[in-house]
């Protein structure tokens, strides 16, 4: 009897490995009911945009099911652009693997990845991702097409799954020298990419309507930009999934027209919101959205709140929609993710900005690329007298993560910065 | 810091331009650390780094490092630049960007970049570019690689870097010679092709026939990369080629470092098409190789050559591993009757073992029972035990207890509370307020509030000893580090990653082990003639390494100290993590251990101020906010 979305969970968990095909059934009709459910009777705490992203995402997760010809693998930091000017919903590993969290059953694709050979320690999100691919639960996708930035994961996920699922690859190698010889490279690279589509699905790249893409994506940066502005003074009630559902919106998502209904809803939002007078915390990297001491100290909470995730505003670059391959190639080069140094400075003249009072940096499970800056930022953070956390934990998998422990460290953190922040 | 005066300059990857950074007068050799530990490492950067990682910080903070050349292999090597850069320790430091493709496009890349290398070594050295003597190196780099490849049948170690030591364990039990495959080794360049140098270099570099796990070739139309699908940027396919129609690689050692991501990947291709193929995991340590003796020698055995003597005598390096049943310490312990010595041993207590910290501020037992006093609850809901204190409004501790978790959060946060109340003399009715503290501290029905173990440990640590400004509590699941200031505000703090190593837990483990009860432990370490390195951040890899000294006869009193100190130097590593400082006071369960307190000590390089009742610290820091919110 299923009687919760924990049961739920353990029946695909129980189906995954010897029935994949039903229990992609079983999930289909999950995530259709759930988008029934958020389209009649949305959550009314949520202000309108994060109502819709809700909804948005819904869709986007259906897709991988319902229409894998549609669909193609991407990396979070893929430019998008090229992919919707040709009807093709890019799907990436913090997505899926965060939407079967959420359906706790992420457990049993961690587990046949690692029956497979790839190390325990590997990313979580990209270890359940190919557990997809394993247990043949994920249709075969049309293409798949990533990028090197940002992490190593992006170097071996793709070309597994390539592998795995007999499916066309596109790779885009991105300097880490933030100069216009890198742009001119990188976009002659998405250039290729462009031809590497079009030949996969027949169709025919019209580059005014890639313009219309990334002219959309300037008009949605811009909103976000006075986004950042609004949620340094006012407060919207959010809670943890909404933030995951932005880095979506704000990378692969970026340049659709949902990505700019989102921003605009977002604004309008603002304009009935109330001061904010609480704790506003950065969080630094992906959230684990699913963990309950994460959830009942921030969902919600006007009195704490996370305001900003920092992969939200790291590829708030200009954008020339005349030349849709630079500008998409300048959002990966030009990302401040993409230089230690410059990560750790942009991300505390942001904190300084959006004056918040405390910072945490999620070290996810598996993560080289933030874990290693940690005390870099703790410090850079220190010396501007905002406290920071180091939390280890995992965005995906439960069972790198214990309650318990991140409760004891979240808790005891923001009795930190409360007291920092009323000079005890 | 860095000796400056060593003009060395230090590489690691097989990518690195050392013909061009030999024409400019550099000493080149590769990086090859090998550590006791990885303390200092983990310091600087994560726990979760690669060993390989923490390995290179900890060498260039040993001293032994003052110029490093680096390439953006992956994420850690950008990391461990990173964290260099920002210390501004190193004469020389750079990053050298590399394509992850091999095409037209990343060779002019490739170019580009080592003419900006180039160019800001003619700025450091003040000389300028010397092509004749960078070609000279070309080729002498070409004879040289060509005069390392094995002349007999070998085997080969792909994977991920693995050092001297490695390649020595592997030698010295297969008895053949070993051909380093792995992602810093095998470089080997084509000849110069007549072209301008750096167009000729950059495309000689990229086109190394061996190439790391990291390097792509994409298959999209047109691409050049796409001719070579073959590859799929797997490295090599099977590294057992590299000596077809010579000699033969007769086996294949695929080595991974914990949390490097690139080659269980390797690995899984390999598995379906290399044979004999054998997986190891090293943490860049010499212990963690005595743990993969047994394997090798099974695979030695697998792929030794007809005729071949037997290797058990090789470099004396397995001895005594199976087959072999020594008396252990503690059946010696037994033998000479000192087992009814040891089961008497009580707990050690401070005050007699060591002055009272200046300051510091004993626990007072209330002497008044007056029904007028008013009385508040502190119950600490631990992993292993369940403490509580009461206290009076004058501070006074009037009754306390300590019960073992084992019945659940709520039973024995009920046990302590009775078991305090009745050393007070006192009645349920009599406590005005109870907050609890603890893992469990949700879960606990009587009490009306509930506040975390670090401001607790802080609270009840500055009640303690006012000065202290850096809280060192062990407990039974996890480790924690309180920095205070001088108004006793909590102002940084870190704890243990999920693993159990350094914590109570670790050493109940090791104690079974061992066979030894806690108190054992806590003074047979003292005893140490011998210093052994434990090695292990995993309490299951640790757990192993203890066994292997086990069979190896080594002395028990010495295993105890490694197990202390690998205590002393995780907690070591989390207090630079907090950027500890004196005076510290120690509470939890483990300060009860005279041995983890003694080696603690001698890593802070200062005394320890550890309470009478130093595992009561959280309860008490419950109870004194209570009385502030009465």
């Amino acid at each position: 009897m299923i009687t919760s979305i924990e049961d739920f969970g353990h029946f695909i968990e129980q189906m995954a490995v010897d029935a994949p095909e039903r229990a992609r059934r079983w999930l289909l009709l999950g995530y259709r009911l759930y988008g029934w459910s958020l389209k009649f009777f949305p959550d009314k705490r949520l202000p309108r945009a994060k109502q819709k992203s809700a909804l948005y995402l819904n869709k986007t997760i259906r897709t991988v099911f319902e229409d894998p010809e549609d669909v193609a693998l991407v990396n979070i930091f893929m430019p998008c652009e090229i992919l919707d000017a040709l009807g093709i919903v890019p799907m990436c590993a913090e997505l899926l693997s965060g939407f079967l969290a959420g359906t706790y059953c992420e457990g049993v694709f961690a587990e046949a990845a690692q029956k497979e050979g790839i190390a325990e320690t590997y990313c979580s999100y990209h270890k359940v991702f190919l557990g997809t691919a394993y247990t043949k639960l994920l249709p075969p996708p049309k293409a798949i097409i990533n990028t090197s930035f940002v992490c190593d994961a992006n170097n071996l996920t793709f070309r597994e799954l390539a592998s795995e699922l007999q499916i066309p690859h596109y790779y885009i190698d991105v300097p880490r020298d933030q100069s216009e010889d890198s742009i001119q490279y990188v976009a002659d690279e998405l250039r290729q990419a462009g031809q590497f589509l079009e030949d996969i699905t027949g169709k025919r790249l019209d580059e005014e309507r890639l313009k219309a893409g990334v002219a959309r994506s300037r008009q949605s940066i811009d909103l976000f930009k006075q986004i950042l502005e609004k949620k340094r003074d006012y407060y919207l009630p959010s809670d943890i999934t909404s933030e995951m559902y932005e880095i979506y919106l704000t990378h692969c998502g970026l340049g659709t027209d949902m990505c700019y209904d989102y921003a605009q809803s977002y604004l309008q939002d603002f304009a009935s919101a109330k001061k904010f007078i609480g704790s506003k915390i950065l969080w630094l990297h992906v959230l684990p959205h699913w963990q309950k001491p994460v959830i009942e100290l921030f969902n919600f909470n006007e009195d704490c709140q996370i305001i900003a995730c920092d992969m939200n505003f790291e590829n708030l670059v200009d954008q020339d929609p005349d030349k849709p391959y630079e500008s998409m190639a300048r959002r990966l080069v030009c990302s401040h993710w993409n230089s230690g140094k410059a990560r750790i400075d942009q991300t505390v003249k942001m904190g300084k900005y959006l004056q918040v009072d405390g910072v945490i940096c999620f070290c996810q499970w598996g993560c080289k690329q933030t874990l290693g800056l940690a005390h870099l930022f703790q410090e850079a953070f220190a010396e501007e007298g905002i406290p920071l956390l180091i939390l280890d934990g995992d965005g995906v998998d439960r069972r790198n993560s214990s309650d318990g422990q991140v409760s004891t460290r979240l808790n005891a953190f923001i009795e930190m910065v409360k007291g920092h922040k009323h000079g005890r | 810091m860095a000796d400056r005066t060593d003009s060395r300059l230090y590489y690691v990857c097989k990518y690195t331009p050392l013909e061009l950074l030999a024409s400019y007068g550099f000493s080149l050799e590769r990086l090859d650390p090998e550590l006791d530990g990885l303390e200092c490492g983990e310091s600087l950067g994560h726990p979760n780094l690669c060993a390989y990682g923490q390995a290179i910080l900890k060498a260039v903070e040993e001293g032994n490092i003052s110029q490093l050349f680096l390439v953006n292999c992956c994420d850690v090597c950008r990391r461990v630049y990173d964290i260099l850069l920002a210390q501004k320790g190193l004469a020389f430091l750079y990053l050298m960007d590399l394509p992850h493709k091999k095409g037209p496009a990343e060779v002019d890349q490739l170019r580009k970049e080592l003419l900006r290398l180039n160019a800001y070594l003619e700025d450091f050295t003040g000389q300028t570019f010397a092509e004749a003597q960078a070609r000279q190196a070309w080729r002498e780099g070409i004879q040289s690689a060509q005069a390392a490849r094995p002349k007999q049948d070998h085997v080969v170690l792909t994977g991920a870097h693995g050092n001297k030591s490695l390649k020595k364990t592997i030698k010295g039990i297969t008895q053949l010679p070993v051909l380093d495959d792995t992602c810093t080794g095998n470089r080997e360049l084509a000849p110069e092709s007549g072209k301008a140098f750096f167009q000729d270099y950059s495309a000689a570099l990229l086109s190394q026939p061996s190439p790391c796990m990291r390097m792509q070739f994409s298959r999209a139309k047109g691409s050049p990369d796409s001719v070579e699908e073959g590859l799929q940027g797997l490295g090599r396919e099977d590294p057992q080629d590299l000596g077809k129609g010579e000699p033969q690689g007769l086996g294949t050692i695929c080595h991974t470092i914990k949390f490097c991501d690139y080659y269980s990947f390797q690995y899984k291709k390999l598995r379906d098409q290399t044979q004999p193929l054998l997986k190891i995991e090293t943490d860049c340590t010499a212990q963690s190789q005595g743990q993969i003796t047994t394997r090798l020698e099974a695979f030695a055995e697998l792929i030794r050559p007809q005729g071949k003597g037997m290797w058990t005598q090789a470099e004396g390096i397995h001895s005594q591993m199976e087959g072999v049943n020594p008396p252990t310490e503690r059946a010696k312990l037994q033998e000479e009757g000192m087992r009814p010595q040891m089961e008497g041993v009580k707990p050690p207590r401070r005050e007699g073992t060591r002055p009272q910290a200046e300051g510091a501020q004993p626990f007072r037992l209330g002497k008044s029972r007056a029904p007028q006093h008013q009385y508040v609850c502190g119950i600490d809901s631990g992993s292993s035990s369940t403490n509580a204190v009461i206290l009076d409004e004058g501070k006074n501790i009037v009754g306390s207890a300590i019960v073992s978790t084992g019945g659940g959060a709520e039973k024995s946060g009920q046990q302590a509370f009775a078991a305090a109340l009745a050393a007070a003399a006192l009645q349920e009715k009599d406590i005005r307020q109870v907050i609890s503290t603890g893992y469990g501290r949700n879960n606990l029905q009587l009490s009306q509030a509930s506040i975390t173990e670090i401001s607790c440990h802080a609270k009840g640590a500055s009640f303690l000893y006012p000065q202290a400004r850096t809280v060192i509590d062990i407990g039974g699941q996890d480790s924690k580090v309180i920095v205070l200031d001088t108004d006793h505000h909590v102002v940084n703090f870190v704890m243990n990653d999920k693993c159990a190593a350094g914590t109570g837990r670790f050493l109940e483990t090791m104690a079974k082990t061992l066979d030894v009860n806690m108190e054992e432990m806590s003074v047979l370490g003292l005893r140490w003639k011998k210093p052994v390195t434990i090695s292990s951040t995993c309490t299951v890899f640790a757990e192993s390494e203890v066994v292997s000294l086990i069979a190896q006869n080594t002395d028990l009193p010495d295993i105890i100290n490694g197990l202390n100190q690998s205590i002393a130097s995780k907690t070591l590593s989390l207090v630079k993590r907090a950027k500890g400082q004196a005076p510290y006071i120690m509470t939890g369960g483990v300060a009860n251990n005279v041995g983890v307190v003694k080696a603690l000590e001698k890593e802070l390089g200062t005394s320890l101020y550890v309470p009478p009742e130093a595992q009561l610290c959280g309860a008490l820091g419950a109870a004194l906010f209570a009385l502030d919110q009465t």
